[in-house]
């Protein structure tokens, strides 16, 4: 069993050894680093709430621990994705099924306010304040045509769009054929166009224009 | 998948899909690009799609407010601490106490008919309750048609037997007690008689309780001879020992007259009786035994296994919420 820092070279975490069932030794945290940003920016689109996201990541990994004994060392990214992908078809289903109202509501536009802001929300020098707000503001419709979509239409949208998987990728991470992929890519996309289409008037003008 | 034909149809969505992602062929791809330069329709259709795209390409990608690396491995399931017998799946239980309520149902309901006795194991209780009405009507028949030929006056007996062998069935639940009212009627008939009358009864308590205490399954006719057989016999005994045909006949219909002798007799009828009816009784009253235990144990059974079923529900429910 290697269980040494030494043999993973690990310096930003503790190594923690596991062995798929190939017997091939990995350090589970050096994966954890490697992945989570994706893991988490799937389950924050399919979830649209950034708190049941980090829930759904750190559920997952616990999960994919547990399981990664059955990881057969193909695609990993695929593997994680797909645990990813059906927690996150659990929390929803347990969503629907006891709906919660927040004790303080607060309107769609001001969710992410309260949270600890990402290098990434923050205005780069090159954009303006304005351009910063439309930008947020799009991003906001984007979130709202996914929701709009089927589950699995969104999924598949998500991956191949937003997290740059392949279809042969995306068809392991769903477990389905590539025809089946391909299909429910472009009714995502086309669902996503036309919801776009609906609320065109309220995007900001530089998209208006280009549809 | 497409063509370019007079009949224009358009790309499909999937080949457009593909065509934006780069995913078609050298000859696939030079084919849409050829439609798509002639149809204004697909160009359209095209750039929206594009478009979609470009705007789902653009979202950033966040990162997570916290690392989610792990200082330690995560604990053990919660599941592995569940005692053996919990760990079996939720349709074992369900299953194993339907089956305990199927089989407690089957039994209740073949006690119920009394299929379970010793006497009707092959014949229900109207069957044999009907059996039995048969044997007895016949006996008396047969012992009339003796007594006819002598006072030639066989409406009196007839009547006199019927009822008793209708009571006996009705209100006799099992065999053995059937046998005990069998040996009445034929006790009835001496009592009012004489003391000598005796032989008659025990004989044919004994013929009539002897197939019906071993629990054989005996053909209505095969019974009907042996319990027909005994009583021109004890009929002429009686005659033999100075008994007359025409009192006895009468003194049946009025069991009121009976006289001091008679009530020696009714005393020592059950007295006779006990020797068949303790055999009887007892092995019925086992076996019936035998039958309720088994009753217990299985709506037991079933009683444990909706329980395991409950609480293993609500197990899983306790895991859900945590």
């Amino acid at each position: 069993m290697v269980s040494t820092s030494e043999t993973f070279r690990c310096t930003t975490h503790t190594p923690l050894p596991l062995r798929d069932r190939t017997g091939r030794p990995s350090c589970f945290n050096c994966i954890i680093e490697t992945f989570q940003v994706q893991a988490y920016n799937l389950a924050r689109r399919m979830l649209d709430d950034w708190a049941l996201a980090e829930d759904a990541v750190q559920e997952s990994l616990v999960s994919a621990y547990r399981a990664f004994h059955n990881y057969r060392g193909d695609n990993l990214k695929a593997w994680l994705m797909r645990i990813v992908a059906n927690t996150c078809r659990d929390m929803m289903r347990a969503r629907r099924s006891r709906p919660t109202s927040p004790l303080d509501p607060l309107p769609v536009d001001a969710e992410d306010a309260d949270r600890t802001p990402s290098a990434t929300d923050l205005p780069s020098g090159e954009e303006s304040p304005e351009a910063h707000a439309e930008r947020g503001e799009l991003n906001r419709a984007i979130q709202r045509g996914l929701n709009s979509l089927q589950e699995e239409q969104r999924l598949a949208v998500v991956l191949v769009d937003i997290q740059g998987l392949s279809y042969e990728e995306v068809a392991l991470t769903m477990n389905c054929s590539l025809g089946t992929v391909k299909s429910r890519v472009s009714r995502g996309r086309r669902g996503l166009r036309d919801f776009l289409q609906g609320i065109g008037e309220l995007l900001p003008s530089r998209f208006r224009h280009s549809e | 998948m497409w063509s370019i034909r007079r009949n224009h149809q358009h790309i499909k969505p999937e080949t457009l899909t593909e065509y934006l992602d780069g995913r078609l062929g050298t000859g696939a791809m030079a084919r849409a690009d050829r439609e798509l330069a002639s149809c204004e329709a697909c160009r359209d259709e095209l750039d929206s799609l594009r478009t979609a795209v470009v705007m789902l390409r653009q979202l950033p990608m966040e990162a997570p407010r916290r690392s989610f690396t792990m200082v330690a491995p995560p604990p053990e399931l919660v599941r592995a601490r569940l005692s053996p017998p919990m760990r079996l799946p939720q349709w074992a239980f369900a299953g194993a106490a339907s089956v305990a309520a199927i089989v407690l149902a089957v039994l209740v309901s073949a006690d119920a008919a009394g299929m379970l006795a010793p006497g009707g194991q092959l014949t229900s209780r109207e069957a044999d309750g009907q059996a039995m009405a048969v044997r007895v009507l016949e006996s008396a028949v047969a012992k009339d048609q003796s007594l006819v030929a002598d006072d030639g006056n066989p409406i009196l007996e007839l009547p006199a037997a019927a009822p008793a062998a209708t009571a006996a069935s009705a209100a006799e639940p099992s065999p053995a007690p059937l046998a005990m009212q069998l040996d009445a009627p034929p006790a009835a008939k001496p009592e009012t008689g004489t003391a000598f009358a005796e032989p008659s009864p025990a004989p044919l308590a004994r013929a009539a309780a002897a197939p019906v205490a071993a629990g054989e399954p005996v053909d209505t006719e095969v019974e009907t001879e042996l319990v027909a057989e005994p009583p021109p016999k004890a009929a002429a005994e009686a005659l033999e020992n100075g008994g007359q045909p025409t009192i006895e006949s009468s003194a049946a219909a009025s069991p009121p007259e009976t006289g001091p002798g008679s009530l020696q007799e009714g005393m020592r009828v059950p007295a006779a009786g006990p020797e068949s009816r303790e055999l009887t009784v007892s092995e019925e009253e086992g076996t019936a035994a035998f039958w309720r235990v088994l009753e217990g144990l299985v709506a037991v059974a079933g009683a444990l296994f909706l329980a395991g079923l409950v609480w293993k529900m609500t197990l899983s429910r306790r895991a859900d919420r945590s």
